[in-house]
């Protein structure tokens, strides 16, 4: 039995002729421990997916279990971090944490709450700004507060939604290394699902990688990705391993699209699909040559 | 600062002299002190400008009215004359407040202590709340004052019916502002708060009703300006007490040197307000401005 186990999952929105497939019979499993990527272009399903995983939206068709057990709602399993709007502005970062560690974890006490709190504070590196609200930190604090919360509910499974969309490129790649390290050394290694429309930073954090299509948002391919941890972001990057295995994700990434967009606009699609394929392939980001 | 010295040296009416040269020392003394301890610039900047303003408009009005009598005297008597009633006054006037802030207090306490809940109420149901706003709409755009009227007929005391038309006057801003907040909540917020499985008490208390918090002071400082609009229209129209009640009664005696006295009195009380009002909502929502 997986941990988590999803069957023939839809996800329709509006009514008759507005109707829009979100998601179709998406069907996939997800160990215990795993970090698993939902890489995809924007309107592939892959944000919708996560928040019915999560308990806030509920799915159209088909279902979910977690550990065995169907899931109806938002539960004390699972915690997620959004790009955006995780946190309570009026609360400070330490109040922030220690509110998700009294929702999810009601059986301690205020004095735990609050020294558990400040541990994961510390774990992220915020200590000196614990009393500070989140409007006063940067975007990268603001989500490394959203992280010490998610960890420090405790929860099996953590579900992140473009946590780092909205980051430079040199926070983003400390916080997937800041992230990867904690997910590493909890004793009992969390389930991470990670929605990012960015590839490398796909390669570097996960175990495997879904790659979705839209139109409707669907499945386009399962890949597991084979370098060894702990990974080194200099010295992975810089082997021919990784860029052939990148090269693959970048091509599966267009052709999930161009294949979502061959019955619209087939013409125009194969026309253009022999330049868009040799750009992506060759076009490396920053955080290909190490951040 | 020079013209400031010498000025009252002008002044007209010469019994009175002494008095407006104390308040300028007083103000001059407190000025120094000021500058002496406190450290802040802005602040110091400001002070001197006004104080610098009220010269100004004294040494003007001593010139024109006392001195030269451009301006009829009995209509604007001279500055000293003003201070003095101060002096003379103070118990009347200081009655007179303490009367006007209870009434005023009394409406507006009882119109946060309703349209805060009514507002988180009204605006959590979505069903009922485009039904609720345009009632706030309708309600909320009658000018009070109209109800007095109506209120005399209706409430036991002239006392009573200027507190429910203060109660009226903050209860549909606060109600709107409350409304307004609490249905803007981000809704990634309210995600957030839906996958902690925050429970429905703890939801109101420690989300919504923050989140809502800088709509709410908008609202309760747009009512608690209202208010004192109406306390003062009120204490005029059929009041027996208060600063609005003291200005009437000695206008009616042509004692034009109270009137300006309770005008002056009645804008430092409301500046007062507002600067406490500012001051708690700076520290309420101190998360905000960072």
């Amino acid at each position: 039995m997986s941990k988590i186990e999803i069957r023939n999952l839809s996800m329709e929105y509006g009514i008759k002729n507005t109707r829009f497939t979100a998601l179709q019979s998406v069907n996939l499993d997800i160990e215990k421990g795993e970090f698993v990527s939902l890489l995809g272009a924007s309107g592939c399903g892959k944000s919708t997916l996560l928040t019915i995983i999560d308990g806030l939206r509920k799915p159209s068709g088909g279902s979910i279990r977690i550990s065995g057990q169907e899931i109806t709602g938002t539960g004390k399993d699972r915690s997620i971090v959004f790009q955006n709007y995780s946190l309570f502005p009026w609360m400070t970062v330490r109040k922030n944490v220690a509110f998700g560690v009294q929702q999810l974890r009601p059986e301690l006490n205020k004095a735990q709450r609050l020294e558990i709190a400040d541990e994961f504070v510390e774990k992220v590196g915020l200590t000196e700004f614990r009393n500070k609200y989140p409007l006063q930190l940067s975007g990268g604090q603001q989500q490394r507060v959203a992280i010490a919360r998610a960890l420090a509910t405790n929860t099996e499974i953590l579900l992140m939604d473009e946590p780092f969309g909205a980051l430079d490129t040199k926070t983003r790649a400390s916080l997937q290394d800041l992230l990867l390290s904690l997910w590493r050394n909890e004793s009992e290694k969390k389930t991470v699902i990670f929605v990012t429309h960015d590839v490398d930073e796909s390669i570097f954090l996960s175990d495997r990688i879904i790659i979705m299509q839209p139109n409707p948002g669907r499945i386009y391919k399962d890949i597991r990705v084979p370098f060894a941890r702990p990974r080194i972001r200099e010295n992975l990057t810089d082997t021919e391993e990784y860029r052939n295995f990148r090269k693959e994700i970048v091509l599966s990434f267009y052709d999930a699209e161009q294949e979502a967009n061959h019955d619209i606009q087939k013409t125009v699609s194969e026309n253009h699909a022999p330049a868009i394929r040799s750009f992506a392939a060759d076009s490396v980001s920053p955080l290909a040559n190490g951040g | 600062m020079l013209l400031i010295q010498f000025l009252p040296s002008q002044t007209g009416a010469e019994e009175y002299k002494p008095y407006l040269l104390v308040t300028v020392f007083i103000a001059e003394v407190t000025f120094l002190l000021f500058s002496a301890f406190s450290k802040k610039e802005d602040f110091l900047r400001d002070f001197g400008n006004i104080l610098s303003v009220i010269y100004v408009v004294i040494s003007a009005w001593t010139i024109l009215a006392p001195k030269t009598q451009i301006l009829d005297p009995l209509i604007f008597p001279a500055p000293g004359e003003v201070v003095w009633y101060l002096v003379k006054d103070t118990s009347k006037l200081s009655e007179g407040a303490v009367s006007s802030l209870k009434t005023v207090f009394t409406g507006y306490i009882y119109a946060l202590l309703l349209g805060v809940p009514m507002g988180v109420i009204l605006g959590s149901f979505q069903q009922v709340r485009p039904t609720a706003t345009h009632i706030v709409n309708f309600a909320g755009a009658i000018p009070p004052i109209v109800f007095v009227p109506y209120s005399i007929a209706l409430l036991p005391s002239f006392d009573t019916v200027s507190k429910f038309i203060i109660f009226l006057s903050a209860y549909w801003p606060i109600m709107k502002g409350t409304i307004a907040g609490v249905s803007s909540v981000e809704k990634g917020i309210l995600d957030t708060a839906k996958s902690l499985s925050v429970g429905t008490v703890s939801l109101l208390l420690h989300v919504i009703i923050p989140s809502a918090l800088p709509n709410i002071f908008a609202g309760a400082a747009q009512g608690l300006g209202v208010s004192f609009l109406m306390l003062t229209s009120a204490e005029m129209i059929g009041g027996q007490s208060g600063i609005g009640y003291y200005v009437q009664y000695y206008a009616k005696f042509g004692d034009y040197p109270r009137v300006i006295l309770g005008i002056i009195i009645l804008g430092i009380i409301i500046c007062l307000i507002s600067v406490l009002s500012t001051a708690l909502q700076r520290y309420f929502l101190r998360w905000k401005n960072s």
